[in-house]
């Protein structure tokens, strides 16, 4: 507890400001110009040294993102300049594999974010991505002896070429939309996770992403495979330095949930406020697989984000679990999506979000049931927390049912918090602002049990922080 | 151009609305007010399905080209008596143990017949076929007609409805007047391949109470049509008005329907609507509640079978503080049909202290019917209390099982079951004839 207690004194210190809002003298070793052409997607790939295969992959999804129109609903992302943004900045020349291995600036970065502490605490191994490249990663070595695979893709591109082809893009293809199409040319770093059949890794691995360059687009790429009979928990942080103008993450993230295996991915993404944060999560679950995301959403100007789950094979499970946190100037369009593509599928979604001083918390999903998923069930929950008038909450669920022997529910509620809670505190000598933490505390704690405890604690004083000043 | 010329024109053209409004001899304002629409209506295309209103709602068989504008039965405007009602339609005229205030019969475009109590006429109310009304009441008409509840330029449907409607009810309660037995009007379908634009405009004055109910039906279960209408319900401070709509159409006709209503301080309105009919329907129910203490209660049944397929698309939109909603929706799928049900709860930053909820809940027959429902939140006020759930399943096996281990066949059980699930909503209709003639209308179905 010593160490909680440290960092509370801290944050109290900072007043609110954004905590990670910090930037280091930029020491990068290559950066492309601004802007995007084929030109620029030749020189990422050429700099990798990568296949052919993977070069023309690249190509064709530049072509897709050139074509395809600019998504008209959910935010406003007008303020995106695809010009001015640089796609790829090299931060150091290779890859460390132990801490000492990591240029020292990078290295005072990540240290003051917390990770070495972390990784000696409870990981069982740790990526960290600066700009566009994977500076750092560790795996614990009896599960690299056990055959778990855990490398940033670009090096599993050139250790395990066969795995990456077999797999990459296979869940969310260039097709699928504008930014994944983005991602699928310009991708750099990311994690690539492979656990062989029936290993079970029982502390999270973790990956932390960094941007640190002004006008800079982070495109990583996620591919985790977990064999049959297999369980893994990753963990994804995501911070930024605030800069005056706007930066572009876009990532992709895919998930194959072999039969029976069990896969939960958390992220807890408090990227500065001036972060348009528009990433494609998608998993597919197989028979008797279970497919959990945990995904919480503070930071960022506009997040649109919706985890999914594709439930193919019979008695999958999926699960989503999502928290949005929206301050002033924020918009947070988050959701998730569910497609039951196989009998006896079932899956939950639960999403709690909170709106203040103006910002703006959207819940989008979908439950989809295919014509012969015979015995889908499904519940989706949503409740959302106004704590000001000049906030705003919005509920877009959609359900598409096609199969007669179903079940499906949603709800959602809507409201501010009660006078009476607020008196009822405030009467027992609890400050105003205190009180309204507690029970904004209280109203997301189904989520924070979920998570890891350092990130459950990282998130409980995110929260005191976006609380500060605030009336209820 | 003669009115026999007129029914060999195909689709919406300007020949059809100058044929239309000459045979009808309407005054100039009138005139002008097509003309507009149909300006209007030439600078608009119809709906791509990237809409939000619309992407589910695949419009590529309604096909405008394919029916004929549907010319007056008579020149001029006014009603013949009840022995030119066709016998086809008398059965459908009132409502069974539920006296009426007064009926109004419309077969395609024309009023055939129309009544109303004398009190109520010596009281000041107005209950007639929209043609009579526009020639004698324009100082009611004008200012309401497609101007606030429904205005003419939301889209293709309404501007079109405006250049072309034909046909239509017309309803005015005076101010403190309470109309305590409910007012029929009844839509009849009866032209084969027939273009239908009927409109229903009520206007409440200031503490008057109204009961409307609306039956639309076509004289064939297999008879072409196409239908695009409008429903105007002017709600002015104190108002109460029930509104409730059975929309029974044959099984080969195409519909779109724009119903609106406009709400005044302290107004409630109930309205429900029951989807049985057409090929495919798409209606759209945008209620405002536009002052404090406004209230409505909202109720829908669809009951859909064979290729059917019925969008509801409903808006609760609360623009003031102090004003309540209330919406349930049930629908029943048998066959290969498929509904959809999407509904906007709307809370606008005024609105402090309102209560909005919505519910909606499907019940799947069939393993090829599809339910689509989609119920919305948009709130940007604070102090509110709003709450939505839906529901899609199917009959629970255990109620199955008990029911026919009675004696009951399976469809026996069945229908049953689909009767008592769709019977919660069918209770809250405030007309107790009415509530009988929907669940007649359903058990023919099941």
């Amino acid at each position: 507890m010593a160490s909680v207690t440290e960092e509370r004194v801290e944050v109290g210190a900072i007043k609110g400001d954004y905590q990670f809002g910090f930037h280091d003298t930029d020491h990068s070793v290559f950066r492309a110009r601004k802007g995007l052409d084929r030109t620029i997607v030749e020189q990422i790939s050429g700099m990798k040294g990568e296949p052919d295969w993977m070069l023309d992959i690249r190509l064709k999804a530049f072509d897709i993102f050139t074509q395809k129109p600019m998504p008209r609903w959910g935010g406003h992302i007008d303020g995106i300049d695809f010009d001015d943004i640089y796609y790829y900045v090299k931060p150091a020349d290779r890859e460390g594999r132990t801490w000492d291995d990591v240029p020292e600036s990078i290295k005072n970065t990540f240290d003051r974010l917390g990770i070495p502490e972390a990784e000696k605490r409870f990981l069982a191994g740790v990526g960290a991505q600066y700009d566009s490249e994977v500076v750092y990663h560790s795996l614990k070595e009896d599960l690299q002896n056990l055959g778990v695979l855990f490398l940033s893709p670009d090096q599993a591109l050139q250790e395990y070429p066969d795995l990456m082809r077999e797999y990459f893009g296979t869940v969310i293809p260039s097709e699928d939309n504008k930014f994944a199409a983005l991602n699928t040319a310009v991708w750099s770093g990311g994690s690539f996770i492979y656990v062989p059949p029936g290993i079970e890794v029982d502390v999270p691995l973790q990956a932390y992403f960094r941007i640190n360059s002004e006008d800079m687009g982070q495109f990583e790429r996620t591919l985790i495979i977990v064999d049959e009979g297999a369980t893994v928990h990753y963990v994804e942080g995501c911070t930024a330095p605030t800069y005056s103008s706007e930066s572009l993450h876009s990532a992709v993230v895919e998930i194959i949930c072999k039969p029976r295996s069990r896969v939960r991915y958390t992220t807890i993404q408090n990227w500065a406020d001036n972060v348009y944060n528009l990433v494609t999560k998608r998993a597919v679950a197989y028979e008797n697989a279970t497919m959990e995301w945990v995904d919480g959403n503070l930071g960022s100007k506009l997040t649109m984000k919706y985890p999914s789950v594709y439930l193919r094979g019979e008695g999958a499970h999926g699960e989503i679990l999502s928290i949005a946190f929206s301050g002033k100037g924020q918009h947070q369009d988050a959701g998730g999506k569910i497609v039951h593509a196989a009998p006896n599928t079932s899956s939950l979604i639960t999403s709690k979000s909170i709106s203040k001083d103006g910002g703006r918390s959207s819940y989008r999903g979908l439950i989809k049931v295919t014509a012969g998923a015979t015995g889908a069930r499904s519940k989706v929950v949503c409740d959302a927390l106004i704590l000001d008038e000049a906030s705003r909450s919005d509920t877009y669920p959609v359900m598409e049912v096609d199969e007669a022997d179903v079940s499906i529910a949603h709800e959602a509620s809507v409201s501010r918090i009660q006078e009476e809670q607020l008196f009822y505190l405030m009467s027992r000598g609890i400050s105003e602002t205190e009180a309204a933490t507690m029970i904004v505390n209280g109203f997301i704690d189904p989520l924070v049990k979920e998570l890891p405890m350092e990130y459950a604690v990282e998130m409980n004083r995110l929260i005191e922080l976006q609380m500060e000043g605030s009336v209820g | 151009m003669t009115v026999k010329e007129t029914a060999a024109l195909l689709g919406p053209s300007a020949e059809a609305v100058e044929a239309l409004s000459a045979s009808k001899q309407e005054p100039t304002w009138m005139r002008d007010k097509r003309w507009a629409a149909w300006q209007l209506s030439t600078a608009l295309s119809m709906p791509s399905g990237s809409e939000e209103q619309w992407r589910r709602t695949d419009l590529r068989g309604f096909k405008w080209e394919q029916y004929h504008p549907l010319p007056p039965l008579r020149p001029s405007a006014g009603c013949e008596g009840r022995e030119a009602v066709p016998s086809a339609l008398t059965p459908h005229i009132g409502l069974s143990e539920t006296p009426t205030g007064g009926v109004l019969l419309h077969g395609d475009g024309s009023a055939l017949w129309d009544s109303l109590d004398e009190t109520l006429h010596q009281q000041g109310v107005i209950f007639c076929d929209l043609d009579t009304a526009v020639q004698q009441h324009t100082d009611l008409v004008e200012p309401h007609f497609m101007t606030d509840a429904v205005p003419v330029s939301s889209n293709i449907f309404t501007a079109l409805h405006g250049a072309l409607w034909n046909g239509g009810t017309f309803l005015y309660v005076p101010r403190g007047v309470h109309v305590t037995l409910p007012l029929q009007t009844l839509t009849a379908h009866m032209t084969s391949a027939g273009m239908m634009h009927p409109h229903t405009l009520l206007i409440a004055d200031e503490q008057s109470r109204v009961t409307l109910v609306e039956e639309q039906f076509s004289s064939g279960d297999d008879l072409p049509g196409l239908h695009n209408g409008v429903v105007e319900l002017c709600l002015k401070a104190g108002a109460h008005v029930t509104y409730l709509q059975l929309q029974n159409w044959s099984r080969r006709l195409w519909g779109i329907a724009h119903q609106g209503a406009a709400q005044a301080a302290d107004s409630q309105l109930c309205w429900a609507s029951a989807g049985l009919g057409s090929r495919l329907h798409w209606t759209g129910v945008n209620v405002q509640l536009r002052e404090p203490g406004s209230q409505a209660k909202l109720f829908g049944l669809m009951l859909t079978d064979g290729r059917q397929h019925l969008d509801y698309q409903t808006m609760q939109d609360h623009q003031a503080p102090h004003t309540e909603s209330e919406l349930t929706f049930k629908n029943a799928l048998l066959g290969r049909s498929r509904t959809v049900f999407r509904g906007v709860v709307w809370l606008h930053p005024e609105a402090q202290q309102t209560a909005a909820y919505q519910s909606a809940h499907a019940l799947l027959l069939s393993p090829q019917a599809r339910a689509d429902a989609i119920p919305i939140l948009e709130i940007e006020a604070d102090d509110v209390r709003c709450k939505h759930g839906a529901t899609t399943g199917r009959i629970d096996d255990d109620q199955m099982f008990y029911l026919m281990s009675r004696g009951l066949s399976y469809q026996e059980a069945q229908r049953m079951i689909v009767g008592g699930f769709l019977e919660t909503v069918v209770t809250e209709f405030p007309v107790a004839g009415f509530q009988d003639k929907v669940r007649l209308a359903v058990d023919a179905r099941i």
